[in-house]
């Protein structure tokens, strides 16, 4: 199969991921969204390595992006949790301490 | 055994650094914590003196060329190292104030320190991003180490998902520029972009432009340009003091190096598109909103967070600048002289340490709010006056180091014959002035409210505001000194190899 389909498949991937970042209010739905967003980019690289005489260098791009995607949703998720037991809360409108 | 590895050195260690001090919190865990500040600093400080042995003007590429120590890595080094040290000297008071878990709070600064050292001399895509990404996490869980502040989660939360989004960008924009020429090393996709090697497809031009435009954006958010900046103000204000500082000096500054050495490796040599357009205008915007947005801000740590976003539209135009040298002189040598952008940031990093020191300093009896500084020239003269020296420097008013700063890149906008981007930055400069200098007017002009003296002049504190101090007026007046260590290290990037 040609890559063209891969590339438009993962660039649909990136913007629905991309649409539920700006368009959900929930944390953990925005975590999920970004992380659709990063398998995106995995899916792209994956389909472009095909295309090289050494596929092991974008396979080994991904496993990094993979472990990268794990830490970051754990501190994430821990970050979440800390807010959560003090507001009880993890909608995002209610976040407005901060503004202009 | 490749001899070059003996240049990780300085990174390596901080690593030692902040695993030996998290291993003397658990071993013995009745210790001062402050002794552990102390390690942290002499950490740095040795990191320094392995960096300046082993500094030399010549380009080594290790670890299978994935890692470029140069000219320009080591001094952007040197000032992340300088930052890092002096931050560590303001957090031992602060973090002894009352901060829980004291220890991992030295180990993580270190650990994001070491991982910026990392940044800026990275050379591959992969490492690229692992740095990256090290660099945000750590800032994530610093800017929310108030657990118990409402502000400094909210700020975390903020900070996480901005980071996060602008990662995924990241590594979206680096499966377009891996896919069109099937190598990760920057040099490598430098020459394949140059037509040396085959393509994937031959005409690259919409995969490098999403590839250009997504990496651009990812590291947009790191450096908080236009328009990518929402975050800056929001965690600036929230973050605890120290932290603030570490982001809006340190962090900034590695992600400007960042950006230098991508774009003038990968997107400039023989790569048909002109960005410098889309930098242009993006620089004046995030001027104007940088200085707009923070004429009406009543929080200091708000108001500086949004001047910071000003000065990096100044040095977006100083890369604007010299990118606009070489296309018009049609400069085809190996190296490119950025040397006017690291004089900005050196002038960055000292002015804004200083003013963070005395935010720092005065927090307990000002509060974070311009308004509550009323009279500061009579309870405090000594801070009083320091705040209007760094102001005035970040305004750029000589004889202070900022002016030299924005000497330095004005000129290079003049030699690229950008006058209107000049005539920009000058009415922007002349804006900010106006917010600088409405502190200035608190502390002088308006009658204190309370009469209470007695600040807490910590010691570490005081020195590292002295020592910024010294670097502000001291390379202002007499910048000649700075300027040919500055031009001897032969600060440019090599974007042949």
């Amino acid at each position: 199969m040609p890559v063209i389909y891969y590339v438009i498949l993962s660039s649909l991937l990136f913007c629905i991921g991309l649409y539920g970042v700006l368009t959900r209010k929930n944390a953990v739905a925005i975590l999920l969204c970004i992380e659709i967003m990063l398998n995106a980019a995995n899916l792209n690289i994956i389909a472009f390595s095909r295309c090289w005489p050494e596929p092991a260098r974008g396979t080994i791009f991904v496993l990094f992006v993979i472990g990268l995607a794990a830490a970051e949703a754990a501190v994430g998720l821990a970050i979440i949790i800390s807010y959560y037991r003090k507001s009880e809360a993890i909608d995002l409108d209610n976040i407005n301490l901060l503004k202009w | 055994m490749n001899t070059g590895l003996i240049r990780l050195l300085p990174e390596l260690v901080l690593c030692f650094g902040a695993l030996l001090i998290i291993f003397i919190d658990i071993i013995y865990s009745d210790i001062k914590k402050y002794w552990l500040g102390f390690l942290a600093y002499g950490f740095t400080i040795i990191s320094f003196i392995c960096l300046f042995i082993l500094g030399s003007n010549k380009t080594w590429l290790i670890v299978q060329g994935s890692y470029a120590v140069d000219g320009f890595s080591i001094f952007c080094k040197a000032l992340l190292l300088i930052a890092g040290s002096v931050i560590i000297l303001f957090s031992i008071a602060y973090v002894y104030r009352g901060m829980e878990y004291k220890a991992e709070f030295f180990a993580l600064i270190l650990f994001s320190l070491m991982s910026m050292l990392v940044l800026v001399s990275s050379a591959d895509l992969i490492l690229i991003l692992l740095a990256f990404e090290f660099v945000s996490i750590s800032s994530y869980i610093l800017v929310g180490y108030h657990r118990d502040d409402m502000k400094s989660r909210e700020a975390s939360l903020k900070y996480f998902f901005y980071g996060a989004i602008s990662a995924a960008i990241l590594v979206m924009g680096f499966s377009f520029l891996y896919g069109l020429t099937g190598e990760t090393n920057i040099y490598l996709i430098a020459r394949a972009l140059g037509g040396k090697t085959q393509l994937l497809i031959p005409d690259y031009t919409l995969l490098a432009l999403l590839g250009l435009v997504l990496v651009g954006a990812g590291f947009g958010f790191k450096i908080g340009m236009f328009p990518f900046q929402m975050w800056i103000p929001d965690v600036y204000e929230g973050a605890p003091t120290p932290v603030t500082a570490f982001l809006s000096v340190a962090s900034k500054s590695a992600g400007v190096a960042l950006l230098l050495r991508f774009f003038f490796v990968v997107f400039t040599n023989n790569f048909s598109i002109n960005w410098s357009i889309i930098l242009l205008v993006i620089s004046i915007i995030t001027m104007f909103t940088g200085n707009l947005m923070a004429i009406s801000q009543n929080n200091i740590k708000r108001m500086l967070g949004y001047s910071s976003i000003a000065h990096v539209g100044y040095i977006l135009a100083g890369i604007v600048g010299i990118y606009h040298y070489k296309i018009t002189t049609g400069y085809t040598g190996a190296t490119f002289d950025v040397s006017p952008i690291l004089i900005y940031l050196t002038a960055y990093i000292y002015m804004n340490l200083g003013a963070f020191a005395v935010i720092i300093l005065s927090e307990d009896m000002t509060g974070d709010n311009i308004p509550s500084y009323a009279g500061m020239s009579q309870r405090s003269p000594l801070l009083a006056g320091m705040l209007t020296i760094f102001m005035l420097s970040l305004a750029g008013i000589p004889p202070t180091i900022g002016f030299i700063g924005k000497f330095f890149i004005f000129g290079e906008l003049v030699n690229a014959s950008h006058y209107l981007l000049v005539i920009l930055a000058v009415i922007n400069s002349i804006i900010s002035v106006y917010y600088y200098f409405r502190v200035v007017y608190f502390m002088y002009f308006v009658p204190p409210e309370t009469e209470k003296k007695g600040f807490s002049y910590s010691l570490l504190t005081m020195g590292a505001l002295w020592a910024c101090f010294a670097g502000t007026l001291f390379i202002g007046i007499s910048p000649n000194l700075f300027i040919e260590l500055a031009k001897k290290a032969l600060i440019g990037i090599d974007i042949i190899r």
